[in-house]
């Protein structure tokens, strides 16, 4: 209501001022008003179009027909003129955007599939030269001129008809916030495909001068073609490294630096005959692939600029359209465009096919696939530049093939998206996550006050992540003294409480029983089954009879909240290896995968668990089964085949007990990058930090820390005698270094676990006792609570150094919040080669946590270590973080999920070669 | 903190308003003065003053290298009048009833009115009675007007102290030239001066309406992309209205920032945030422009000495008064921190350039502006060098 009336009040005000204007003034400017008019009403159009599930680009375009010179004529042929410049930055721009969208460690994991489509594709292009030769005499261009000139034509013409378009696609994917295997293949493909579009564009144009204008000789054309094309890559390049240079060393004013490029590259780009959108796409993957922290900055830097400016494009793109052109050549149009389609249609279908993709993408992808915008435009325009008379007819059918196109493609793309479950805002698959531990629990404090406090271990976080993105019920145990107390109907809450996003079921167990289930079999079990750690496994009949239950309690519990039998439950972790069983027998058609967050045992030593067939079967219940590492699914593939004769596939990513058959595959968790990146400009994040500095001692000029619960295979005592060998060695630095460590109290009911409590503190005591000067900052400064994730950003922002020191971790993804918290590109990791994480993070310095002496030279190693040293080697962590997050995590898995029905799955996962030495 | 009863409630003020303490205005003086200088109200401190821009335009401008061509700037201003509506809406924002700034203001009304007389008296009193008395108390008018405006002294860099009574006056300096400049606008469009006053309040209300209608839709939407869209439509809309009614820029964006402050939270928050976002590249677009569109024959080099002589003795008088009026918290040579000319100033005068239509003396009062204004920069390193020593 209140937007109707602002609009209203607008319209009013637009009216009424030419009744304002003084008496005999001269003709008034009317640019600003114009845009500031369109700004408004288009987004409000846009908005009104997001309702009935169409993209707002579309509501941008047909506003600017109806503002535009055929229709309300409030945008006239002069203003498109003056408009003109903004165009050029904003076409640059989107360039820009399309190379930052390219990151090339994400497409490396689906390079193969991605070569086959792009290629199967270049097949639509030839189909269309085809066409568009066969029908060129009835083409209102040059019908009369054939030969060797008339191939040239149709050539250019079909390069340019070809061409997709990048900003609509990121603008459909970021507008919509779709997340998955389609919208990264689409945009992947859109881009790549553009850039050689790009490429053999200028090249035509350069035969096209050669054959039709006989300009030049052949040495003059090549030298001109690598001028252009060559030119446009070494610019767009130095552009890119200059722009990365200052976002990483000054970093201020980032908009009209922005701006100030967009315009460079514009201007000096037609002004030196180079190719302006390819100069600027590869600045984009150069700031992007190089240097990811600053193309993070830039992208923040972009969200906050590009909207207006790509709103303006789009309604001045709707306010160009020729709609007496479309009149004129319409149908012809149509069939072009219809051609155009089908070719793209069909080539997708072998390309998928020959990628060993799932062909039932082959339509989403397709949808994506038929936008056209801003690099076909400007390709027409360059011909009707370059080459007056016929270059302009071309211009004239192009230009109608892009209205039409440019019409269905954002909305059909994102139907698309919507029906495949990749928007989460319309998506109709809740997902049901299940885990033992719930994302908030409700406290009474000492007051008497109900406070809530999130999870704060990372898997957790992790996948509040995904919740909050994906809608959905999670169902957990209520262990919150407060926790029955805020429950509506059904036992669920919504949260988080800020911003109510998924629901939370909560279960209610008996505490004896859950003591059992938990503290016993789960933790006294198979914990340090699966852990190499010197500690038994404590197996107990009544416990595993405990586990039974409450495994049946909470499939019971998923049966309730399951809505359809298509929906994606995913099951958390060893707590829960018999829900999918249980579930199976109330619901057997249902969908389940699991991720087994740690490591899975080798055959020999799961023998000492007395259940590991039941174990097993339970597990195999599931239809896809996750684990971190190779070196976990091959454990389990072993066990398997050994334990319960079932046939392991050649592919060895199935296998297939009695008529059941389960995907087993290795998918390593991420951190949500971008949440983390977030947290450190939040305006409340210096104050965060202040806090901090209340909470802990971190006067000492340097910091070090690590962050863990407190349990024995993390190897806290090992990290706290590696430095106390540190600071024997070097007395220096005894007031000058404090290595902060984060224990977060876990599971101090059961004895092992008090027991390496207590060995840390005195160990902590021991070495402060030791080494700690008075009135100086302590050697160990040890704090034994958790962290919420902005203190956590903050103290990882603040360390030289942190130290993951596992003695078996599944992956540990502290290591991974460390490296996505440094924007800075500072810091060191010291990382057990015992955690998964090492298995990515190879930059880190990896120790042994049980050799101290290795152990305590890798420390003094990254005390000393150059800066440029520091800085490489972050940042080639970032890169592999980045391209690996929490989201990429979980789209795979469930992903995967869902195409079990179609096909197997291709994840692309490390080989054993690639595992580090 | 002092033990002063105005001081402690001006730091109550400042307390309530920014949650955080401020150093006292005399602890601040005694540190001397010897700094920078911030441009407007709000506006962050800059690492150059305008002058550099301004000589940065001229260089880049059709009378130098020509990369700012007539063609460019003609393509700018559109950019330029939301340039105009941004600083207006900033200092618009700034003002409120508080007792403290209610006192700021009236001190810096007085130095601002003081230094515009004395520039209005100087160029009536010396034009050639040929020339017409009307056009000459016109054009000192306007010059008084644009000279009135200063840039506020930046704190040290210890201090965060912005919010000082100091600052205030030299940030409020900017409400008079904003004011008196829209009315004066008004003025040269119409031929009465009935017809003008209502020409102003017609504008003045469409701006309001204008701003409401902004200030609504930010209001509306809790999306950070959608507000910016907004925010940047609304000043576009301010800035366009006022381009097509001939009208000031500045005064539309101050009538919309008044409105906006009085409309309160959340969309003035959302505004004034994204404004300030955009502020920084707008205001050195504006002065690279403004220094672009100036001509500056030699024949006016009289008149422009005339203006930073006149201006710099209107300051120095302005600035003593005021420190006479608010005791303690001013220095008494207060008015030669304020010889750096202020970014309304020139606003105000590119503001002219645009939409003066017939007035012949426009390109005149022009060049003098932006001229005296760099000469006032200069003026100002010397004596504000002499002041802290």
């Amino acid at each position: 209501m209140r937007r109707l009336f602002a609009a209203s009040l607008i319209i009013a005000v637009v009216l009424s001022v030419r009744y304002v204007q003084p008496d005999g003034a001269q003709e008034p400017p009317t640019v600003a008003l114009a845009l500031g008019f369109t700004l408004i009403v288009a987004v409000l159009i846009g908005d009104i179009l997001r309702r009935f599930q169409m993209p707002r680009l579309t509501g941008y375009l047909l506003f600017g027909i109806l503002v535009g010179p055929y229709v309300g004529n409030l945008i006239s042929e002069a203003m498109a003129r003056q408009l003109q410049p903004i165009n050029g930055i904003a076409t640059v721009l989107i360039a820009l955007i399309a190379g930052l969208t390219l990151n090339i460690e994400r497409v490396r994991r689906r390079v193969h599939g991605m070569a086959w489509v792009v290629g199967a594709l270049g097949g639509a292009a030839v189909g269309l030269f085809f066409v568009v030769w066969l029908a060129w005499p009835w083409l209102p261009i040059s019908p009369s001129t054939g030969g060797l000139v008339g191939l040239v034509m149709a050539a250019l013409f079909t390069v340019t008809a070809i061409t997709f378009s990048p900003t609509m696609t990121a603008a459909v994917i970021s507008e919509t916030g779709a997340r998955g295997r389609v919208s990264d293949l689409v945009l992947a493909i859109v881009v790549i495909v553009d850039l050689i579009a790009l490429v053999a564009f200028a090249v035509l144009v350069q035969v096209g001068r050669v054959v039709l204008q006989d300009t030049g000789d052949d040495v003059s054309v090549l030298a001109r073609l690598a001028w252009e094309i060559g030119g446009a890559i070494a610019f767009g390049g130095l552009i890119g490294s200059v722009l990365a240079l200052y976002l990483r060393y000054v970093g201020r004013e980032l908009t009209l630096m922005l701006l100030g490029v967009c315009a460079l590259l514009s201007q000096v780009g037609a002004a030196q005959r180079i190719e302006p959108l390819l100069a600027a796409m590869t600045a984009g993957l150069v700031i992007q692939n190089a240097s990811t922290p600053q193309g993070d900055a830039l992208k923040t830097a972009l969200q906050r600029v590009a909207l207006p400016v790509l709103i303006v494009f789009f309604v001045s793109t709707g306010a160009s359209l020729q709609l007496d052109v479309l009149r004129s050549v319409g149908l012809l149009a149509m069939a072009l465009a219809g051609a155009r389609l089908v070719l793209i249609r069909l080539s997708l279908a072998g390309g998928l096919r020959l990628a060993g993709l799932d062909r039932a993408m082959g339509g989403p992808v397709w949808a994506g696939l038929i936008s056209q915008a801003g690099i076909t435009l400007g390709f027409a325009s360059v011909l009707a530049t370059e080459f007056p008379g016929w270059g302009s007819q071309m211009q004239t059918l192009l230009i109608a093939t892009i209205a039409l196109n440019e019409l269905i493609g954002p909305a059909l793309f994102r139907l698309s998206l919507a029906r495949i479950g990749e928007i989460d805002a319309t998506a109709r698959l809740p997902l049901l996550v299940v885990s033992n531990r719930e994302p908030y629990a409700h406290n009474y404090d000492a007051q008497g006050q109900i406070t809530v406090s999130p999870t704060t271990g990372g898997v957790a976080v992790a996948l509040d992540a995904l919740m909050r993105e994906r809608n959905g019920v999670w169902i957990a145990y209520g262990d919150g003294t407060a926790d029955k107390a805020v429950v509506a109907e059904g036992d669920k809450v919504h949260v988080p409480i800020d911003r109510p996003a998924y629901l939370l079921r909560r279960l209610w167990l008996d505490r004896r029983e859950y003591s059992a289930y938990y503290g016993g079999f789960a933790n006294e079990g198979l914990w340090p089954l699966c852990h190499l750690v010197d500690v038994r496994p404590k197996f107990r009949s009544e416990e595993w009879a405990a586990y039974q239950r409450v495994n049946a309690q909470f499939a019971a519990a998923i049966d309730q909240e399951l809505p359809t039998p298509d929906t994606p439950v995913f099951i958390q972790d060893y707590h829960l290896a018999l829900a999918a069983a249980s579930l199976r027998e109330r619901r057997p058609g249902a969908r389940t995968a699991l991720f087994w967050h740690i490591p899975w045992p080798y055959p020999d030593r799961l023998r000492i668990c007395p259940w590991r067939r039941e174990l097993l079967e339970g597990l195999l219940a599931n239809d896809l089964l996750a684990f971190q590492l190779e070196r976990d699914q091959r454990n389990f593939l072993l066990a398997a085949s050994e334990e319960l004769g079932a046939e392991v596939e050649d592919d060895g990513a199935r296998v297939r007990l009695g008529s059941r058959l389960t995907s087993v595959v290795a998918v390593p968790i991420g951190v949500d990058y971008d949440r983390i990146q977030a947290v450190s400009r939040t305006p409340t994040f210096d104050a965060e930090r202040e806090r901090l500095f209340a909470r802990i001692d971190l006067r000492a000029e340097i910091i070090g820390v690590g962050v863990d619960r407190l349990d024995y295979t993390k190897g806290i005592p090992e990290r706290l005698d590696a430095l106390d060998r540190v600071f024997t060695e070097r007395p220096a630095l005894r007031g000058r270094l404090t290595f902060v460590q984060v224990g977060v109290p876990s599971r101090s009911e059961l004895g092992s676990y008090s027991a390496i409590a207590s060995e840390i503190s005195t160990k902590v005591a021991r070495i402060n006792a030791r080494h700690g000067l008075p009135g100086q900052p302590p050697p160990i400064a040890y704090y034994n609570a958790a962290l919420e994730l902005p203190a956590l950003v903050a103290l990882y922002r603040l360390a030289r150094f942190c130290i993951v020191s596992s003695l078996h971790d599944g992956m540990n993804l502290v290591a991974k919040e460390f490296v996505a918290a440094r924007d800075d590109e500072e810091g060191i990791l010291v990382l057990s080669s015992l955690a998964g994480a090492a298995q990515e993070l190879r930059q880190a310095l990896i120790i042994n946590p049980y050799d101290v002496d290795d152990f305590a030279q890798a420390i003094a190693r990254a005390l000393d270590m150059p800066q440029a040293e520091r800085q490489a080697r972050m940042r080639e962590m970032r890169r592999i973080v980045a391209g690996r997050n929490v989201f990429s995590w979980a789209s795979d898995i469930l992903e995967g999920l869902e195409s079990l029905w179609t096909r197997p799955l291709q994840y692309a996962v490390r080989t054993p070669e690639d595992a580090p030495v | 903190v002092t033990s002063d009863p105005l001081a402690s409630s001006i730091t109550a003020d400042v307390v309530a308003d920014e949650g955080r303490l401020t150093p006292a205005a005399p602890e601040r003086a005694r540190r001397g003065w010897r700094i920078p200088m911030r441009l407007a109200p709000g506006l962050s401190a800059m690492p150059a003053p305008p002058s550099v821009f301004l000589v940065a335009g001229l260089a880049l401008g059709p009378g130098g290298l020509n990369l700012l061509s007539p063609h460019v700037l003609s393509i700018l201003d559109p950019v330029v009048s939301v340039a105009l509506a941004a600083i207006g809406s900033l200092v618009g924002m700034e003002l409120s009833l508080r007792r403290s700034y209610v006192r700021a203001l009236g001190g810096a009304a007085l130095q601002a009115s003081v230094t515009a007389a004395v520039i209005m008296l100087a160029f009536t009193a010396v034009s050639p009675a040929a020339e017409g008395f009307a056009s000459a108390a016109l054009l000192g008018l306007l010059l008084g007007l644009a000279g009135a405006s200063s840039a506020t002294p930046l704190p040290a860099p210890e201090v965060a102290d912005r919010d000082s009574m100091a600052d205030r006056i030299g940030g409020f300096g900017d409400v008079v030239p904003i004011v008196a400049g829209g009315a004066a606008l008004a003025w040269l469009a119409e031929a009465s001066v009935a017809s003008a006053a209502w020409l102003l309040l017609l504008t003045i209300a469409v701006f309001a309406a204008t701003a409401f209608a902004g200030w609504l839709l930010v209001s509306d939407t809790a999306s950070d992309a959608e507000q910016r869209v907004f925010a940047v439509g609304a000043m576009l809309l301010l800035a366009g209205t006022a381009a097509f009614l001939f009208s000031s820029a500045l005064l539309a964006g101050f009538v919309g920032g008044i409105l906006w402050r009085t409309a309160g939270a959340p969309g003035h928050q959302y505004l004034a945030r994204d404004i300030r976002y955009m502020q920084h590249p707008l205001v050195v677009l504006l002065l690279v422009t403004a220094g672009a569109h100036a001509d500056v024959p030699a024949v006016l080099w009289a008149a422009i000495a005339l203006y930073t002589a006149s201006r710099a003795i209107g300051k120095a008088a302005g600035g003593f008064w005021a420190s006479r009026v608010l005791r303690p918290f001013l220095p008494g040579r207060f008015g030669f921190q304020l010889l750096s000319p202020g970014l309304a100033g020139i606003a105000l005068a590119l503001n002219l350039q645009q939409v003066a239509g017939t007035w012949e003396l426009a390109p005149t009062f022009f060049a003098i502006v932006i001229a005296g204004s760099i000469a006032s920069d200069v003026l100002a390193v010397f004596v504000t060098r002499e002041v802290g020593a």
